[in-house]
């Protein structure tokens, strides 16, 4: 097939149940995916700059265009497809293009069930199929699970955020859980902790003008003093509870028998986490009754989705052995996105996938 | 063919180059009258040497479109994207030192490690909707660092100027900058955070592996590293390691250019 072909085929399995069709703007304040996934994706973003400093770059997926022109108001939250080129400056020593096709969906407000998350990984396989896929894997996860273990073990809230922050990081929670031998508590910390927060505040405004300097910016003494505070009762988890965490992270196994892989953990851990496992297993029934190509070899990793910033459920690729960071398709849930990017302003559940057109096919093959 | 070796063109580091040249036993001169672009070293002529700021020897040994000069290791590696694939650095010189750190404001009381940058950034874009800034000259170099680092909810804004005094001037919260006594960030009210060195950096001898190296200009580079030698006497068997990198890029040393 040609790639159009390719494209066109993958498309019309999408279309047939993914509402009308979008075309969402090329070029898009850079901004907007720096906020979103943090100044580490720089190096990968297509940039220019105008006239009055401001920053712009060549979209770097459909998915964030589109979800933009949703949290605007500009288009309703409901059902979506979509297809054309995207933009992504390869990584060092790559030679891979900088612009590619993306064939894919989002489909926003709906109910955000785990009929919807089977429909949605099922559409975005056969479409992989009917564009040209052939011998790869499904890796699949589900971040939610990874929430409720964090939850569910007895983390301090600081440990929660920084360990929910870490999931999509390079410094991932492994790596900030193989130092917490080294963190060390702060004597200053422990004496305005000790403080009524009014007196802290006051102590902190002291010691500033002891070092002869005046506050600057964003943070008054107020603000200094209750991070203090709070990191007085930041404490250390027990190596035991990051042990914990990490058996979780080490989960890999089949579709058949993934679900009771992570019960089990959850069992031996004594965590009550059963709302998520339950709809984890019904998620799991129903895509096994969808019969989808590629799926019955499917593995589900604690660590899948840790690429992707936004993704806050089920997470899915189609990958080939040889090349497990060139993913065919990548999508799921992420419910929180719109909320992101409209300031707080609009909700709305989604899902979606994007299938690389140019990874398809597999290069060589007759 | 010649070696093309380049050398600072003007202040302190230019000074410290000739001197150090000097006190090897070889004189550095420049020729061509005032415009002095190019120069030769009294007992090396096969090496040509170009007279270039610190900036442009680094983007010179990394494109090879120069065999090899003395440049700062802070200037390579924030042009480099994987600085040891392009460039070896044969001969730290002892001077040149500069140190590319990250600072905070010194009322900030409860900030001392990189892991509590990224802790009052997720706090402040919590709070008011906006990321921290960070105020430098060296953007990949920042990037990579805090990247490594687990830091998160920053945003950096390029500074063309004096980048220590972005957070008096409200235009940044912290800095990412480079010192060698730690006196400027000081008094700009600004503290250098614990395990906030990028990197300590010097004035080195760096090798281009991209450059067209010929078996002659080889030969002149290693009677450089010799004329050197009676200083720095590891920088032979670092000039031996990157020899046989070149060898094993496979590429011909060719004998046209």
């Amino acid at each position: 097939m040609t790639p159009r072909e390719q494209t066109a085929a993958a498309l019309g399995v999408i279309a047939r149940v993914s509402g009308q069709r979008v075309d969402p703007p090329t070029l898009m304040p850079a901004e907007i995916i720096l906020e979103l996934s943090g100044e580490a994706v720089r190096s990968r973003l297509c940039t220019f700059t105008d006239a009055t400093g401001q920053e712009f770059c060549l979209r770097p997926d459909l998915t964030t265009p589109i979800a933009r022109q949703v949290a605007s108001g500009d288009i309703p939250a409901t059902r979506y497809h979509c297809a054309g080129p995207v933009y992504r400056l390869p990584p060092f020593g790559s030679n891979e293009a900088v612009e590619h096709v993306q064939v894919g969906f989002e489909w926003f407000g709906m109910a955000g069930s785990p009929d919807e998350d089977a429909e949605a990984l099922a559409v975005a396989l056969e479409a992989a199929k009917a564009g040209g896929a052939t011998k790869a894997i499904v890796r699949f996860g589900d971040v939610a699970i990874y929430h409720a273990v964090i939850d569910a073990l007895p983390f301090s809230p600081q440990w929660r955020g920084r360990l929910r922050r870490a999931f999509s990081r390079r410094k991932g929670p492994r790596e900030l859980l193989a130092n917490i031998s080294n963190e060390t508590t702060s004597p200053l910390a422990a004496r305005i902790a000790a403080m009524p927060l009014a007196e802290g505040v006051k102590a902190v405004e002291g010691m500033i003008a002891d070092l002869g300097v005046q506050t600057v910016g964003a943070r008054g003494a107020d603000d200094i003093a209750e991070r203090l505070r709070d990191r007085a009762g930041d404490i250390t988890p027990d190596t035991r509870i990051a042990a914990a965490l990490m058996k979780y992270m080490d989960i890999n196994a089949p579709v058949g028998s993934c679900a009771a892989a992570v019960e089990a953990f959850a069992r031996d851990a004594k965590l009550d986490i059963a709302p998520t496992l339950e709809a984890f297993r019904k998620r799991l029934d129903r895509i096994a009754a969808l019969k989808s190509p590629f799926w019955a070899d499917a593995t589900f990793s604690a660590e899948a989705g840790r690429r992707f910033e936004y993704y806050d459920g089920f997470v899915f690729e189609l990958v080939r052995e040889s090349a497990l960071d060139r993913p065919l398709v990548s999508g799921g849930r992420y419910d929180g996105l719109i909320k992101r990017l409209s300031g707080g302003k609009r909700t709305a559940s989604a899902i979606g996938a994007a299938l690389r057109v140019d990874r398809l096919e597999q290069r060589g093959a007759a | 063919m010649t070696l093309r070796f380049a050398v600072p063109s003007k202040g302190r580091l230019k000074e410290q180059v000739e001197g150090f040249f000097a006190e090897a036993g070889f004189r550095i001169e420049p020729l061509g009258g005032a415009r002095g672009y190019f120069a030769r070293i009294f007992g090396l002529p096969d090496v040509e040497v170009r007279l270039l700021s610190a900036g442009e020897i680094a983007s010179g040994v990394i494109s090879g479109d120069i065999h090899a000069g003395v440049t700062g290791e802070d200037l390579l590696r924030e042009q480099a994207g994987d600085l040891e694939r392009v460039v070896h650095l044969l001969a730290p010189l002892g001077f040149g030192r500069a140190d590319l750190v990250v600072a905070v404001p010194k009322s900030w009381l409860d900030v001392e490690t990189m892991a509590d940058i990224d802790d009052v950034g997720g706090r402040l874009e919590a709070r008011t909707g906006r990321k921290l800034r960070v105020a430098t000259k060296y953007v990949r170099s920042t990037r990579r660092f805090f990247t490594a680092e687990g830091v998160g909810h920053y945003r950096i804004v390029e500074s063309a100027g004096a980048t220590e005094g972005a957070p008096a001037a409200g235009v940044a919260d912290i800095v990412v900058d480079i010192t060698t006594t730690g006196a400027t960030l000081a008094s700009n009210g600004l503290k250098i955070v614990a395990d906030g060195v990028i990197v300590a950096s010097e004035a080195n001898v760096a090798a281009s592996l991209s450059a067209a190296w010929t078996p002659a200009s080889l030969v002149a580079f290693r009677s450089l590293i010799m004329a050197i030698a009676t200083k720095i006497p590891h920088a032979v068997g670092r000039f031996e390691r990157f020899e046989s990198a070149l060898k094993a890029q496979g590429k011909p040393l060719n004998h046209g250019d």
